[in-house]
């Protein structure tokens, strides 16, 4: 057992409103300079959507993450024998054109436009060029459904949907959608860390952060291609990639990343998982169904006794056990196990985890009438408008099982609070359904609790950083703002 | 002899070459160019430089014999015409002109390492041998044995470089060509030794040429591996032979080579094409173009 | 001979290939030093991805092999005259040459056009970019102009070249190899310096940081912030 802590995730994504307030405070912090324009290491994905960049998630094209072939492992496009015959010319890399070109306004013009018959305009500018364009494209185009017919008519995820479903995701009146928000999912087996000719990702030993090193980093740009949620960015300018860096400096701090510290639906958790670092190659090998539960026996019990000798043993602090003790992501993913990774058949391990979304209350037409009541508790569970299928590509691997329980243990909450506060459910009923949901009262008040009512320092379990040891940890976070990348002591200048 | 010349090549080329060694090099080049060089010295540069084509006493070779050659014209017109016979015969000399149509159009090409006094030398020298009984440059002896078709054969193996040289030299078809040699013909670096016989003027010049080749590409390439005398034979052989049979013009053979490259290069670049046929060309703009708004999913 | 162009030769092919040997090696270390974030190939493939690859990949490809020929010519010259002994094998050598040759020009126009064809690169365009494709542009064009007109460069190489480069190398040049070489094999030397001693000042400098360890290197890079010597 080779014990190691990890800071990781949950996104609750019943609660999120999608206001995008997480990717303006990360923009505001990170990724505000030239080159940088166009990254959003946080975004917020309107789903059914194509997401950012444009159908990221359709791996024929971006050919993403790893692919299990004859018993092991490989990446997809980005493997060493690759890399090295494609390193001129990266063949799966997405340009410019399946982002987008960022663009500011001609604001000068509202005041220096000569007199005329018309009112000036802002006409948009490029901020790569200057001059004048046509925007085509934005971060999140496809907001809210908008363009849908385009954008959310080819969300990969709805391979394998019957045209019924996908008639009920789309039908007038009965519109469906949630918000998909997305960082770097600081995976266990990291494809872009794989990936990197120049070993210049690196995964912290002590936290699990995957952070791009600025000086060793050479523009050879296969951690672009070889992430499969595209969460490495080209920075055109500088000619480095960058990626989000769950705000490192304000985590030594004891801050909470500025994503989860302004989330206004208060749908982020962060905490420590210890995980067993020597499984991760076996468990990521794994047949695309065993493939979560392989990924949740990875995270080892922080009370296990054994568990705590083998973290002491590996120069875990005292201190970082008893925050993954205290842990909230332990308690969604594996005690209460309601928080599922995203697209974990990328084999990339994702250590940001979703709790899946509910769908509006059902309603199912049967000739003429609308029918509402049926006799199965978990009806609508299983004829949710977000059909399980859409959701299980999307988090359960292709397989519906896993978020079927997660959904299933929401609803059962839900109404075991209804049947506590309102009585419009039998105590009887709800204690029914919280067993066939696998869930007893005491999980369920404490679900309620941390779904509901959770303070800031219960949302944000944040290991204590010994300062004493480390090298990175000793500046100041502030002067990290607006340079290019961390750690730099010379400006940061684009190369001859 | 053999000795002699061994020591001269070691010799002279660390004294010619001293200024431009390494950052003494550096600062010396516009210094003062010394060289000091005994008889023996001369004697061997002119062995390696002037022998191939002149003798001193033995008869004229592809340039004049240079017995007396003080008496024909005073020092300092002869001192000039060493330095850059180009130049004089240029500036339209009529002596000079008088040396080119006695050599048949063939200029004397400028000597490596030549300096006014080195000039001086060699004319002493050619002084001091000139007076004598005989000459140790009175002209090498050369088998007038009349050539087989097996030299012929030989020589064009020599040639092309399949029969390769004893000392290592490297084979003609690097740089020169011969009239219907082969497919695309020899190199082009140096000039086609189609008529080169005829140029040279004949048998013994040519193999005298040979012996050392004089010009200052081919003399640093051939000073440590000479060309061996049965190997010259051959040579010349061959060389007389491809004037007599006068191949056909073949100098389109360079436009071919570079059209061969050419069609080479496109079906490279189609190779490419196939060998990458699955590169990323771009989701959004297509999906967007090619997504005519559908009313349902 | 004329004792101004006797100093000018010594000039060109005597003292500059030192010179530029010299900028090119305490160039690119004190680069290293001074502006390690400088080093990267700076790739403009996220602005532009349909043409980088009919510039890139037939420039690289191309490059490399021609490279990797001198290189051959230069180390083993005896060995490539034994193989150029055979004219059929001297013709098949120097056409794939060509044929490369013609692949890194291709390449190169293609990306000087690229450059100035999206208003998106000249931004990421310098002079010192620009500067470096002429000079590449001559380079190759010159060595292709060579392998035309002064055939056959593979053989005369390894007669003529390869004892002045080891002259070179060896400290003790000899220029007399290249002395009388027709004009544009000077140009293509000449120019050969000028290349290397501009190298520290452009993006070539990615060609000294091919990542080789990458090929040997475990797939997951993990760093310890720890003070050395603590369990990790």
């Amino acid at each position: 057992m080779n014990v190691r802590s990890q800071v990781s995730m949950v996104f609750h994504l019943d609660k999120c409103i999608g206001c995008h307030t997480c990717s303006i405070a990360c923009k505001n912090i990170w990724t505000d300079r030239k080159g940088t324009d166009y990254m959003w290491w946080n975004n917020v994905e309107t789903k059914p959507g194509t997401g950012f960049p444009t159908r990221w998630e359709d791996q024929d094209k971006y050919k993403g993450g790893w692919e299990k072939k004859n018993g092991s492992i490989n990446l997809k496009s980005t493997d060493k024998k690759r890399i090295v015959l494609n390193i001129f010319h990266n063949p799966h890399m997405p340009s410019m054109d399946d982002y987008y070109e960022p663009w500011t306004y001609d604001y000068q013009n509202l005041f220096t436009a000569k007199e005329g018959p018309d009112q000036p305009t802002a006409l948009p500018v490029s901020k790569i060029t200057g001059e004048q364009i046509n925007v085509e494209s934005g971060p999140n185009w496809d907001d809210d459904l908008g363009g849908s017919p385009i954008y959310a008519a080819n969300d990969p995820n709805l391979d394998g949907l019957t045209q019924d479903q996908k008639d009920q995701l789309q039908a007038i009146e009965r519109l469906v959608f949630f918000y998909f928000p997305r960082i770097c999912n600081h995976c266990l087996n990291p494809a872009c860390v794989a990936s990197c000719p120049s070993g210049a990702l690196y995964k912290r030993g002590e936290d699990g952060i995957v952070l791009i090193d600025q000086k060793k980093c050479r523009a050879w740009r296969s951690c672009v291609s070889a992430c499969p949620y595209k969460k490495t960015y080209f920075n055109w300018f500088t000619g480095k990639s960058e990626k989000c860096i769950l705000c490192f400096p304000r985590v030594e701090t004891g801050q909470a990343p500025a994503c989860f510290h302004t989330c206004v639906g208060r749908i982020r958790y962060l905490g420590v998982l210890l995980y067993d670092a020597d499984r991760i190659e076996e468990v990521a090998n794994l047949p695309d169904e065993e493939l979560i539960e392989g990924h949740r026996s990875l995270i080892l019990d922080p009370h296990d006794p054994e568990v705590i000798k083998a973290a002491k043993k590996n120069g875990i602090p005292d201190s970082v056990v008893a925050s993954a003790q205290k842990s909230p992501i332990y308690k969604f993913v594996i005690e209460w196990r309601i928080a599922l990774p995203p697209h974990i058949e990328y084999r990339t391990m994702p250590m940001l985890y979703y709790v899946p979304p509910m769908s509006p209350v059902m309603a199912v037409r049967q000739g003429e009438t609308i029918e509402h009541v049926s006799d199965n508790l978990f009806h609508d569970i299983e004829d949710a408008r977000i059909p399980m299928k859409f959701l299980a590509n999307l988090f359960g691997g292709g397989h519906e099982a896993k978020v079927a329980y997660a959904l299933r243990k929401q609803k059962a909450v839900r109404w075991y609070r209804r049947a506590v506060t309102v009585g419009d459910v039998t105590m009887e009923i709800a204690k029914e359904m919280l067993n066939q949901a696998d869930c007893t009262v005491e999980e369920a008040e404490e679900i309620y609790r941390l779904t509901s009512l959770c303070t800031f320092e219960e949302r944000f379990v944040i290991p204590p950083s010994h300062r004493e040891e480390a090298i990175e940890m000793t500046q100041d976070p502030h002067e990290r703002r607006q340079s290019t990348g961390f750690g730099f002591l010379s400006g940061p200048r684009r190369g001859l | 002899m053999i000795g002699i010349e061994n020591k001269f090549n070691k010799s002279t080329q660390v004294k010619r070459y001293r200024d431009i060694k390494f950052l003494v090099g550096a600062l010396m080049v516009l210094g003062a160019f010394p060289l000091v060089a005994s008889a023996q010295e001369t004697a061997a540069y002119f062995k390696q430089n002037c022998y191939s084509c002149h003798t001193i006493g033995g008869g004229r070779l592809v340039g004049p014999d240079l017995k007396d050659v003080s008496n024909r014209k005073d020092r300092d017109w002869l001192v000039r015409f060493i330095l850059n016979p180009q130049a004089m015969i240029d500036r339209g000399d009529p002596y000079a002109k008088q040396i080119l149509e006695e050599a048949r159009g063939v200029v004397m090409p400028p000597v490596a390492g030549l300096s006014r006094d080195r000039a001086d030398q060699i004319l002493d020298f050619i002084e001091v041998e000139s007076a004598l009984e005989k000459s140790q440059f009175e002209g090498m002896k050369f088998s007038d044995r009349p050539f087989t078709p097996a030299d012929v054969a030989l020589g064009h193996a020599l040639f092309t470089g399949r029969e390769k040289f004893k000392k290592g030299g490297p084979p003609c078809i690097s740089c020169h060509t011969v009239r219907g040699l082969t497919l695309l013909g020899g190199g082009r670096l140096g000039v086609d030794l189609t008529k080169v016989s005829e140029r040279i003027g004949g048998r013994k010049p040519l193999s005298a040429w040979l012996v050392s080749p004089a010009t200052v590409t081919m003399q640093p390439v051939f000073r440590n591996n000479p060309l061996d005398a049965e190997e010259i034979l051959p040579l010349v052989a061959y060389f007389e032979d491809a004037a007599k049979q006068s191949g056909d013009d073949d100098s389109v053979a360079p436009l071919a080579f570079f059209l061969m490259g050419l069609a080479g290069m496109v079906l490279v670049l189609g190779l490419f094409d196939v060998i990458w046929k699955n590169r990323f060309r771009g989701v959004r703009r297509p999906l967007v173009a090619g997504g005519e708004m559908r009313t349902s999913i | 001979m004329d004792n101004a162009q006797h100093y000018f030769d010594q000039l060109l092919f005597g003292v500059a290939p030192y010179l530029a040997l010299i900028i090119f090696f305490l160039g690119t270390i004190q680069r290293y030093r001074a502006q390690a974030f400088s080093y990267s190939s700076l790739s403009s493939q996220f602005l532009e991805n349909k043409r980088h690859f009919w510039g890139m990949v037939p420039m690289h490809y191309g490059i490399l092999f021609v490279l990797a020929g001198h290189v051959v010519a230069f180390m083993f010259p005896r060995q490539l005259l034994a193989w150029n002994g055979h004219p059929v094998r001297l013709y098949i050598l120097e056409i794939t040459a060509l044929i490369f040759g013609l692949l890194t020009l291709l390449g190169l126009v293609t990306t000087l056009v690229r450059r100035f064809a999206f208003s998106k690169l000249r931004t990421v365009t310098s002079t010192a970019d620009v500067v470096l494709h002429l000079l590449l542009l001559v380079q190759v064009g010159s060595g292709i102009y060579v392998a035309v007109t002064c055939s056959w460069g593979s053989s005369w190489f390894a007669a003529s070249a390869s004892p002045y480069l080891w002259s070179i190398i060896t400290l003790d040049p000899d220029i007399t190899y290249v002395l009388a070489m027709p004009f544009a094999v000077k140009l293509h030397i000449v120019n050969a310096c000028l290349v290397i001693g501009f190298f520290p000042f452009t993006r070539l400098v990615h060609i000294l940081v091919i990542p080789n360890p990458y090929l040997w290197r475990k797939p997951q890079v993990v760093r310890w912030n720890r003070a050395p010597g603590t369990k990790g």
